[in-house]
């Protein structure tokens, strides 16, 4: 429960807005202020829901924000929720004591309303957003890829701990044959209709999610970064899929693979894949590709295998299991994540 | 050698080791003495002294109450952590629960170099200790390994250990002790001298590439922390990443030895893992 004379609230206004953007604007000078469409995009349109907790004074002053974007995740077959952290803070103008308090509380009060096992239960969703599975389910799992501070925070307020490395993959363009065997590259065409089905089918034991409805949002409906979709069909049937966004890097830009998905016996679908990549990369004009991943995950000896060079990330996936259906120590052998479940791609 | 006999020998090892003593359900703890801010106080390692295996003959693991006795002992003894690496996932929720906390997953750089000159074979003394000393002085935290716990880890071992060192003039530039298994030459521990180019990384990864290619062709390994000079080396020369079946864990008792700091700053090697807690060491030789 919240301490003597505050409230916790459950909707955005333009007091949560302001409050946000100083939090953020103190951790970075060059912090740009958010729009009110990318505000829409990361709370109202998510799919699976982006529950959060206000932490206010009796007056509406916000002292503290955690907020988590919902996502399905797969667990031998069972879907569950996960949800990523994200735009957590206690406010800028608190002194640093009272902030880290208002942070904790504001925890509390996210995990006591929205993670564990069972129905949710919090103060009831605000009447102008529509209802989410979110509000719902509880999360049996979150997580975050924080900086450091943040990390500290979470580990103290939330019981986070490590879950996987964050592993960063790079290799030149124009190292792969251009052969795609039997299947047919479309790029930038709509996602199609047995994306669902194919990662019901082929995906790994344990992983976050992909249906249409997600990469959707995740990608077309982002209003602040445009992205390629890279798709591969084998007798009309999709076989493997990817996600390129460009990422200056002073003169030269790079394209990073910010999502992808192979079955895991296909080798040819692989290496279509990696072609098309080559291929995708040369017509932009990118010197080189980029992508993420955690040690749990097979292709980072494949794609080595394939020229990609890894090197340690400056970020971690950390993260708590808050069902028994889902054990954190699993997560960490064997979740599959990509940049996509991540706030940097 | 029999099982038993195996066990026998490990377990007189394990009491050799300078002021190693035996915990419950035969957990040892093996001081890794770690000047930490000055202070002279020692990691513990926690070694099985052979844990037993279930009736599928799958590898056993301590209970709960183990690893506590093991920790509260420890904290007893003064040290500043107690280690532990584990090798499956059910004993990584025990030593949770028993105030445990995951350091990461143990990775391995792997692959083949190009041989280059051949390095010289180094007696394990002072003069180790002393590059030991100098290498280990710009990292937060690492073992300092003088003379007694070089002879125990290495010369007494079980198993058969070479060192491969580099010189520049008179000066030792950089060593590494080294062990043969399976199809790998599997580096125990690496120390090179800091300097701008990585040039002693460089010379010592070639005269083990080597050392490897004598020994027919052996793919070289490396189990340390990614940040480490001596993992960016050989994966800048185009060794490969691999995730191997072990975590690392600590249960601190330095408010100061947390685990931004065991993760980014601690400068751990392959001979401070005296065998995961849930498998028998001769298990894991061709992991």
């Amino acid at each position: 429960m919240p301490g003597a004379g505050l409230q916790r609230t459950r909707s955005r206004d333009a007091a949560l807005e302001e409050a946000f953007d100083a939090a953020f604007r103190a951790l970075d000078p060059g912090h740009a202020r958010r729009s009110a469409a990318t505000w829409s995009w990361r709370t109202e349109q998510v799919p699976s829901g982006a529950p959060f907790v206000t932490l206010r004074s009796q007056e509406g002053a916000v002292l503290a924000h955690y907020g988590a974007l919902a996502q399905g995740m797969l667990v031998d077959g069972q879907r569950l929720l996960a949800g990523q952290a994200v735009d957590t803070f206690a406010a800028a103008e608190l002194p640093r004591r009272r902030r880290a308090v208002a942070f904790q509380e504001a925890c509390e009060a996210f995990i006591e309303d929205h993670c564990g096992v069972g129905p949710c239960g919090g103060v009831p969703a605000s009447p102008v957003s529509p209802a989410t599975e979110a509000e719902g389910e509880r999360f049996a799992f979150c997580y975050g890829f924080p900086v450091r501070p943040a990390w500290r925070l979470g580990r103290a307020g939330l019981g986070y701990g490590l879950v996987q490395e964050f592993l960063q993959l790079t290799r030149p363009v124009g190292t792969q044959g251009t052969a795609r065997w039997d299947l047919d590259l479309a790029v930038n065409a709509a996602w199609p209709s047995d994306l669902d089905e194919l990662f019901r089918r082929e995906a790994p034991p344990v992983a976050f999610e992909r249906t249409v409805e997600w990469l959707r949002w995740r990608f077309d409906a982002d209003p602040s970064a445009s992205s390629t979709r890279v798709l591969l069909t084998r007798g009309g049937e999709l076989a493997a899929w990817a996600v390129l966004r460009e990422r200056k890097e002073g003169a030269a830009s790079v394209g990073v693979v910010v999502d992808r998905f192979v079955p895991e016996r296909d080798d040819d679908a692989a290496d279509a894949l990696e072609s098309a990549l080559d291929e995708c990369a040369r017509a932009q004009g990118w010197a080189a590709l980029a992508l993420a991943l955690g040690e749990a995950d097979p292709d980072l000896v494949r794609l080595q295998q394939r020229g990609w060079r890894a090197e340690l990330g400056a970020y971690a996936l950390v993260g708590r299991s808050f069902d028994p259906r889902a054990p954190q120590d699993r997560l960490s052998r064997e979740l599959r994540w990509t940049l996509a479940d991540t706030d940097l791609a | 050698m029999t099982a038993a006999q195996e066990r026998d020998a490990r377990a007189a090892w394990l009491a050799r080791a300078p002021g190693a003593r035996r915990g419950s359900g035969g957990l040892w703890r093996v001081p890794l003495p770690a000047p930490f801010r000055g202070a002279a106080r020692a990691l513990q390692a926690l070694a099985p002294e052979c844990p037993g295996h279930d009736s599928d003959g799958g590898a056993g693991a301590p209970s709960l109450e183990q690893l506590e006795d093991a920790r509260v002992a420890a904290r007893a003894d003064g040290a500043l952590g107690l280690v532990a690496s584990c090798g499956h996932v059910e004993t990584e929720a025990l030593a949770r629960d028993a105030g445990f906390e995951r350091v990461g997953r143990i990775l391995e750089v792997r692959g083949r170099l190009a041989p280059g000159a051949p390095g010289i074979e180094v007696p394990l003394d002072d003069a180790v200790s002393t590059l030991v000393a100098e290498v280990n002085a710009v990292h937060a935290l690492a073992t300092h390994w003088d003379p007694a716990l070089l002879h125990w880890r290495f010369g007494d071992a079980p198993e058969l250990h070479g060192a491969c060192g580099v010189r520049d003039g008179d000066r030792l530039q950089a060593l590494a002790v080294y062990s043969v298994g399976g199809e790998a030459l599997e580096v125990q521990a690496w120390w090179a001298l800091a300097d701008a180019e990585g040039l002693a990384e460089q010379r010592l990864g070639a005269a083990l590439a080597e050392v490897a290619a004598r020994a027919g062709g052996l793919e070289l390994r490396l189990e340390a922390p990614l940040w480490s000079p001596a993992a960016r080396s050989l994966l800048a020369q185009g060794l490969t990443l691999r995730p191997t079946a072990r975590s690392l864990w600590v249960a601190s008792f330095e408010p100061r030895l947390d685990l931004e700091l065991l993760r980014g700053r601690w400068l751990w090697q392959r001979a401070e893992d005296l065998g995961p807690i849930d498998s028998h060491p001769s298990l894991e030789q061709d992991s």
